[in-house]
């Protein structure tokens, strides 16, 4: 799927995101009975399994959207989609589907989504100096998906688990003591009379579990971050594939020690911060890695020009922003 | 009653024997006077008791200030509601028998949407509705036959009549306790009757025929300020004012009558025009308390204020002419379960009109409405929908009679069935 596909797809991630919140039934429950005919009892399994991470994905790319708002330059989103589905082809997954799109912030950080739904953000390519440490960057999220990190983590969390940390993210965002006093019940959908939602929901392929995995899902990408091996795992995962794809091995190091010198400079905290271990210790996982594959010897492309063809309406409406 | 004066046009009072020579024409609908129909979802159920908590997009025309307040984005829609109205007028045929009128149909009563803006401001949030304020759609054809020295009376009457308002708003919350909002809106009335009347007396040496059209539109800008405010948790108080000012109106009234007394005829064309019939728009202030009882209990109340206008031109019917009146409702949501809400209210619509006086003529009606509502809600996450009804029982006063002094006492019943939804995202 090209980016511009993406682009006119939101509107039916974010539908979707809507339709899933209306459902009610459990996502780990929702395992099809008996396997569709010709498949195997494991091919069925593998199928309720991708049917479940692309919904979880679908969801959370759709809040983030919503959250941040989708940032519109069909050219760049093209750009962008034509990298990352580059490096992913390079990388260990190259089957998998992946829609990568920008968001609308100017925070420079990268989410990926279960299903392959990739969202990077405005500031972040503002940040990135060359084609080389998007190519990396757009690596280390396409491992991500492809190792199933999120899906995973979301996974292993029992029912209580995803219950809880969805009540923390609420906890979290708690509105004061009037809006409290006004909140009513939260509807019980698993009453009786929630028959006929469920019969028009459960078309949707969505259910509760969607939900509640999602929202927890937000808490990790947006809060809590996932474990920081696993972090390290994509950094190096995303570096190898990057190489793979003809790119200059050191240019993830490269952006990540820019945004360290940048951060001693203005002394501010964002959303990466918080959910990726410091950038020392990433840079030094990456330094492991670029020495088992000898990087010093390879030369790679850095793509200076393409990259600054390609986000030249970005830079000018930023400057005529700044005017 | 209002259709015009028969002393300024010269009407003969003929047949003064019999108390039928023409019956007035439908009353006009209440342009000023916004009970009629109550607006919104949740607002509708608890009896239009809403301005101490209007934080969805009904807020937009109850208080502007409660919409700082929103739990959600929401959108909210009523589907077509279905109402009847019967009117009975004691008496008013021959002195004797009662007569009746009756309107129904549906209408789209309301729709909104509310955004939270807290991108744009922290604590800002916007709204738009549409909302229905009141409509009459009559289709009425009578026949009286052999009533004393009455061999025929025909009558058909029709009336479409809408009023409705669009508006804007913006709600911020100024403190944790604290919204203030404004709002600025479009209001329109357009009606139309027609009524038909033929006379013949059963010696057949008179008839009398009666044609009469009235229409009125008008249309103007609305301004409105709120706030409501949190002295305690659990407690809110709102307090909100409009007013406006009509950007053009547009009356005309044609009359055409045909008279015939043994032999001699009479014919008394009429036609009267008015390009400022309904003078200002009325001052509109709304005070409401709603207590948060428990997450399950709301219990609310309101008090609505509207200002007297006069009436700038019709100066012997005064058929515009408007008294200030005031109005009050309590509602109340109980959520039966966690997704089940039930909503009652207790409201009273009075009549604005002027009571009509045994000393002048065609006066409009007067009826005082007590009103009772009740729905039930089926919520699910992110959504509801909810149905139910209201219902009025009035009691009032009319002078039914063309050209007579006389009034009558009317008895009326109106109910309307409603259908709403509301989504939150």
């Amino acid at each position: 799927m090209d980016g511009a596909l993406f682009s006119r797809c939101n509107v039916v991630v974010l539908i979707g995101a809507l339709f899933a919140s209306a459902s009610s039934c459990s996502l780990w429950s929702k395992k099809t009975e008996s396997p569709e005919p010709g498949l195997s009892k494991e091919e069925q399994l593998f199928l309720d399994d991708y049917k479940a991470e692309v919904e979880v994905g679908r969801n959370m790319a759709g809040r983030l959207l919503t959250f941040y708002g989708e940032y519109l330059d069909e050219g760049l989103t093209d750009y962008i989609n034509e990298v990352g589905l580059y490096v992913a082809k390079n990388g260990d997954y190259p089957n998998k589907k992946y829609m990568f799109a920008i968001l609308d912030s100017d925070s420079p950080n990268a989410f990926a989504c279960p299903g392959g739904y990739i969202l990077v953000t405005r500031g972040l390519i503002e940040d990135v100096a060359n084609e080389a440490e998007l190519a990396a960057i757009l690596g280390h999220e396409t491992a991500h998906v492809g190792k199933q990190h999120m899906f995973n983590a979301l996974r292993s969390m029992s029912k209580q688990e995803v219950e809880k940390a969805e009540a923390e993210a609420a906890a979290r965002k708690r509105p004061d003591k009037y809006s409290r006093a006004r909140a009513r019940p939260k509807p019980d959908v698993n009453e009786s009379g929630s028959a006929l939602a469920k019969l028009l929901t459960t078309a949707s392929g969505a259910g509760l579990g969607v939900l509640q995995a999602a929202k927890a899902g937000m808490g990790l990408l947006l809060e809590k971050g996932l474990d920081k091996n696993l972090e390290y795992e994509a950094d190096r995962e995303g570096v190898k594939y990057a190489i793979r794809a003809g790119y200059e091995p050191k240019a993830l190091d490269q952006f990540l020690s820019r945004l360290a010198q940048e951060k001693i400079k203005h002394n501010d905290k964002t959303v990466m911060d918080v959910t990726h271990p410091p950038i020392p210790d990433r840079r030094k996982a990456i330094a492991d890695v670029l020495n088992k594959m000898g990087a010093d010897k390879i030369i790679g492309a850095v793509g200076k020009e393409r990259f600054e063809a390609a986000r030249v309406s970005l830079l000018a409406k930023g400057k005529e922003e700044v005017k | 009653m209002k259709m015009f004066s028969p002393g300024r046009i010269g009407w003969p009072v003929v047949l003064p024997v019999i108390c039928i020579a023409s019956m007035a024409s439908p009353a006009l609908a209440d342009q000023m006077h916004y009970r009629n129909v109550i607006t919104g979802e949740r607002a509708q159920g608890m009896g239009g008791a809403y301005t101490g908590i209007s934080d969805d997009a009904s807020g937009v025309f109850y208080n502007p200030g409660g919409l700082a307040f929103a739990q959600s984005n929401d959108i909210s829609g009523s589907a077509n509601a279905f109402y009847s109205k019967k009117m009975t007028y004691k008496k008013a045929v021959l002195g004797v028998e009662d007569w009746k009128e009756e309107s129904g149909g549906t209408f789209a009563p309301f729709f909104g949407v509310m955004q939270k803006l807290d991108r744009l401001m922290p604590g800002l949030v916007g709204g738009f509705a549409y909302y229905t304020l009141d409509t009459e759609l009559k289709d009425q054809d009578s026949l009286l036959l052999n009533r004393g020295s009455l061999a025929r009376y025909h009558r058909a009457a029709n009336q479409r009549a809408a009023t409705f308002g669009a508006t804007g708003a913006l709600g911020y919350r100024v403190s944790s306790s604290l919204g203030i909002g404004v709002s600025a809106g479009y209001l329109k009335a357009d009606e139309l009757i027609q009524v038909s009347q033929n006379y013949f007396t059963s010696s057949g040496s008179n008839y009398l025929m009666r044609s009469v059209r009235e229409s009125l539109v008008a249309h103007g800008a609305q301004l409105g300020l709120g706030i409501q405010w949190a002295p305690a948790t659990q407690v809110s108080i709102g307090l909100s004012a409009r007013t406006g000012s009509y950007a053009s109106q547009k009356y005309l009234q044609t009359a055409d009558n045909l008279q015939i007394d043994n032999g001699t005829i009479t014919s008394a064309p009429n036609e009267f025009k008015s390009n400022n019939p309904l003078g200002s728009m009325p001052l509109e202030i709304r005070a409401g308390a709603a207590w948060f009882a428990s997450p399950r209990l709301i219990v609310t109340t309101d008090v609505d204020y509207h200002e007297a206008v006069t009436d700038m031109d019709h100066s012997t019917s005064k058929i515009f002419t408007r008294d200030s009146v005031l109005n009050y409702a309590i509602g109340t949501e109980y959520y039966l379960t966690s997704s089940i809400p039930i909503r009652a209210g207790y409201f009273t619509n009075n009549d604005a009109t002027p009571m009509p006086s045994s000393s002048k003529t065609d006066q409009p009606d007067h009826v005082d409405y007590k009103g009772v509502t009740l729905f039930l809600a089926w919520a699910q996450p992110n959504s509801q929908v909810s149905a139910g009804a209201v219902v009025q029982k009035g009691t009032g006063k009319s002078q039914k009679v063309a050209g007579e002094k006389a009034t009558q006492s009317i008895d009326a019943l109106a109910y309307t069935l409603g259908f709403s939804a509301t989504h939150s995202f």
